[in-house]
């Protein structure tokens, strides 16, 4: 028997929480039901003025970064002070990094090879995309809701990241660009705090560039085997290695998302996308394949791999399905080398 | 527990939860009639993988799944009130009911307490129990003495875990005491990640064929690990799959020598027994290819392909026979027909010569001369036969078996009793050396492997 592969599985009841510091201000009580577009917190941060990835701008591994650093978490800087001193040749030269602009020093990133230097402070209104309802509000927990809401599979997970970080990163979800054409460079936005899909393929100067400008998760399709295990920072794959074949349904499904706000769990593997109720209303059908004819499949094979396509007949033997693929080929393929899916 | 009669008809179900899916069994026997067999389906929980530790198993999902169950074995099991306990239909005739039903849990199960929970939960009338290493051995040890063998090897290739079980007959002046001497060998990985990076050990690459750059590489076998299919066509990627099982037994004989080097060397009557998904994937002869040489084997034994863990399932019915509680089962019904493997002594001058000449016959098909040559790996699938089927040869060159260094071959495969469905002889020359790349290895195994 066959069981199909919900690639969207809806939570009619999922309990999530929205961390908040001593110095915001909740906007929401227990109780209260949020709608679409209802203040929930109203925070007082400060913008990230410029981040730097300590082993592009100097000859220094990640691991060798807190042995030269000159300055500490908090302190401000003036721009042209040292931040990184590394001696060289034995003392006879010295590599210096300085700050490119005046701020205060977050050290928060460094274990991963980030240096941030926070700008000024702003104070900003968190809103809802989802409607739920407030279960309890504690600066221990933050703001405890719960709603409806859609979740994906993260099939690979960046390993360091998952050691280190808390289980869960919460933010907004925002896509880079249209999520079909290749982007190699991120725009001005500022991606603090946000969870960014990165689309179809992930080049990792992209990646570096994303994360340079704050981004608290990168999610993208695909990438390379390589250049995912070279990552020290919170990435997550949707669909596998290389570059492989993601479908336009998948694709649309995600892009709808933007804006949305979401919520990671690493244990899990997981992104659950905060929705509106009405979303759950679709009925629930069976795990289990009943007839093959009609359903969707997506290729395990090299060939095509991750390609979807519809079964559109089964050999007499069970062994091989006929599927008209999503590019218009149509072809023979072993029932072992598909995995039913439903969208 | 009372014995069966053996007289009487009876249907039994068996579900086997292992590596992340679910293998079900009905067995009937009617003795009297001589109608026995064993369907059998199996259902990848990988779809859910990133599920298994929510609350996945519920009573709906149990539910569920005997319900598509009855229709893929055309036959009546559960009675369907959702509003109750789940009750199985007791046992009426064929196709109606059932006598008893068994889970079978793998001890090394991914979230192994939530799944038997749920089956606690599901219904009283299931008989649980865990494949551990002591229900290994008891099979192991019970297949021995069923089978009249001395050395039994039980090798399970999943993608993760790696295990061999043994057990060997304890001879005392020539003589069976009656003891048996059981090991385990094991090798794991504990992650996606963990496995894929196993590729970057050198002597894994050092098996590879494939011509094929650092990154694609990379790519094709860590989506393989990520959706792991139950088939696969590529060529490449099937090349990377057999240098990663021989590595995987390569590494577990190079840490557990003493457990595994004897086999097949040093008892006439050796039985392994192949069972996992990367056999299935692989297929009999490419399997046989990896622990051959990652086990560093030598002799002749039988090996069993046990595609479907039947033996897991079963074998515990068929070693008690007329004492078994739960259904009797003949070993028709339960074990798969037999490769035999030969892995003779050839001389290291001997290269590209005949060193075996046999020839196969039976009533129903005429006699077929086959010939075999040193330097050459050469998986022979016999012609299906209904009639016994003879199988005589003369090792030549001096070539001659291992260990008691005959050189005649006398076989006789009996369908339904004794079958054989391929002969394998290895006839390389010693020591098997890989590499030093794959362009290397490449031209090596199309000088090796004859599978025609």
């Amino acid at each position: 028997m066959i069981i199909r592969h919900e690639l969207i599985t809806k939570y009619d009841s999922y309990q999530f929480k929205i961390p908040y510091g001593v110095r915001d201000k909740v906007l929401v009580k227990p109780g209260q039901v949020v709608s679409l577009g209802d203040e929930l917190v109203q925070r007082r941060d400060n913008s990230k003025a410029y981040s730097l990835f300590i082993p592009n701008q100097i000859d220094i591994t990640i691991k060798e970064i807190p042995q030269y650093l000159t300055c500490i978490n908090g302190e401000f800087v003036n721009e042209g002070d040292i931040l990184i001193e590394k001696p060289n040749k034995g003392g006879l030269t010295i590599a210096n990094l300085v700050a490119p602009v005046e701020g205060v020093v977050d050290l928060e990133r460094i274990e991963s090879g980030y240096l941030d230097i926070l700008g000024e402070e702003g104070e900003f209104v968190s809103k809802s995309t989802f409607s739920g309802v407030v279960d309890d509000v504690n600066l221990v927990d933050g703001i405890v809701l719960t709603s409806s809401a859609s979740a994906m599979d993260i099939k690979v997970l960046s390993k360091m990241y998952q050691k280190n970080e808390p289980e869960k990163v919460i933010g907004e979800f925002v896509v880079v660009g249209d999520g079909n054409s290749l982007q190699l460079r991120a725009d001005d936005t500022d991606y603090s705090n946000k969870i960014v899909f990165a689309g179809k393929y992930l080049h990792t100067a992209l990646l570096q560039d994303l994360f340079e400008r704050g981004a608290s998760f990168v999610l993208a399709y695909s990438m390379e085997y390589e250049d995912f295990r070279k990552q020290t920072l919170p990435l997550g794959l949707l669909g596998g290695f290389g570059e492989i074949s993601c479908s336009n349904s998948i694709m649309s499904l995600l892009v709808g998302r933007n804006g949305d706000l979401c919520s990671i769990d690493l244990d899990e593997s997981q992104i659950f996308f905060l929705s509106d109720r009405k979303e759950s209303a679709k009925r629930k059908e069976s795990s289990f394949v009943q007839n093959a004819v009609g359903s969707i499949v997506r290729s395990l094979s090299p060939a095509n791999y991750s390609m979807l396509g519809k079964v559109s007949g089964v050999e007499e033997d069970r062994a091989y399905i006929a599927v008209e693929w999503e590019n218009g080929s149509k072809g023979l393929i072993e029932i072992g080398a598909v995995e039913f899916v439903s969208l | 527990m009372s014995k069966l009669s053996i007289l009487e008809k009876n249907a039994y179900l068996n579900i086997l939860v292992k590596n992340n899916g679910i293998w079900v069994y009905l067995a009937y026997s009617d003795l009297n009639a001589g109608r026995e067999y064993v369907l059998s389906d199996y259902t990848d929980l990988n779809a859910l993988r990133f599920l298994l530790d929510d609350n996945v198993f519920t009573k709906e999902f149990w539910f569920d799944y005997f319900d598509n169950l009855e229709k893929v074995f055309n036959w009546d099991i559960v009675d369907k009130d959702k509003s109750s306990l789940f009750t199985f239909r007791r046992f009426v005739q064929e196709g109606d009911g059932i006598s008893g039903v068994r889970v079978q849990i793998d001890d090394n199960q991914e979230y192994f307490s939530k799944v038997f929970d749920s089956l606690r939960d599901f219904s009283p009338d299931v008989s649980l129990r865990v494949v551990d290493d002591k229900y290994m051995y008891s099979i192991l040890a019970g297949l021995c003495d069923r089978m009249d063998c001395d050395d039994m090897m039980y090798v399970d290739m999943d993608t993760y875990d790696f295990s061999i079980f043994r057990v060997t007959k304890v001879y005392e002046k020539g003589r069976t005491i009656g003891e048996k001497l059981y090991t385990k060998s094991k090798m794991s990985w504990k992650d996606d990640v963990s496995l894929i990076d196993s590729l970057k050990d050198q002597r894994f690459r050092a098996f590879l064929s494939a011509e094929i750059s650092e990154r694609n590489l990379a790519n094709m076998w860590g989506n393989f690990v990520l959706d792991k299919p139950l088939t696969v066509k590529d060529p490449q990627l099937l090349d990377i799959i057999r240098g990663y099982a021989t590595i995987q037994n390569f590494s577990i004989y190079r840490d557990n020598k003493k457990k595994i080097e004897s086999f097949g060397r040093e008892y006439t009557k050796s039985t392994m027994i192949v069972s996992g998904s990367i056999p299935r994937v692989l297929g009999k002869s490419k399997t046989l290819l990896t622990l051959i040489d990652g086990l560093e084997m030598g002799g002749n034994f039988d090996c069993l392909f046990d595609w479907d863990s039947r033996i897991i399932a079963f074998g515990k019915s068929f070693i008690d026979a007329t004492n078994s509680t739960d259904i009797i089962l003949t070993k028709q019904a339960v074990l798969p027909p037999m490769t035999k493997v030969f892995i003779p002594y050839v001389k290291t001058k001997q290269r590209d010569k005949i060193v075996l000449a046999g020839d196969i016959e039976s009533v129903s098909i005429p006699k077929n001369d086959f010939y075999i040559l040193s330097s050459q790996y050469t998986y022979k699938t016999l012609p299906k036969h209904k009639d016994k089927l003879v199988i005589n040869g003369l090792f030549k060159n001096g070539a001659k078996q291992q260990p008691l260094g005959e050189t005649e071959l006398n076989l006789i495969s009996i369908p339904g009793s004794n079958e054989i469905e391929a002969l394998l002889f290895d006839c390389r020359i010693r020591p098997i050396i890989y590499g030093p790349d794959a362009y290397a290895n490449k031209l090596k195994l199309q000088a090796w492997i004859n599978d025609n």
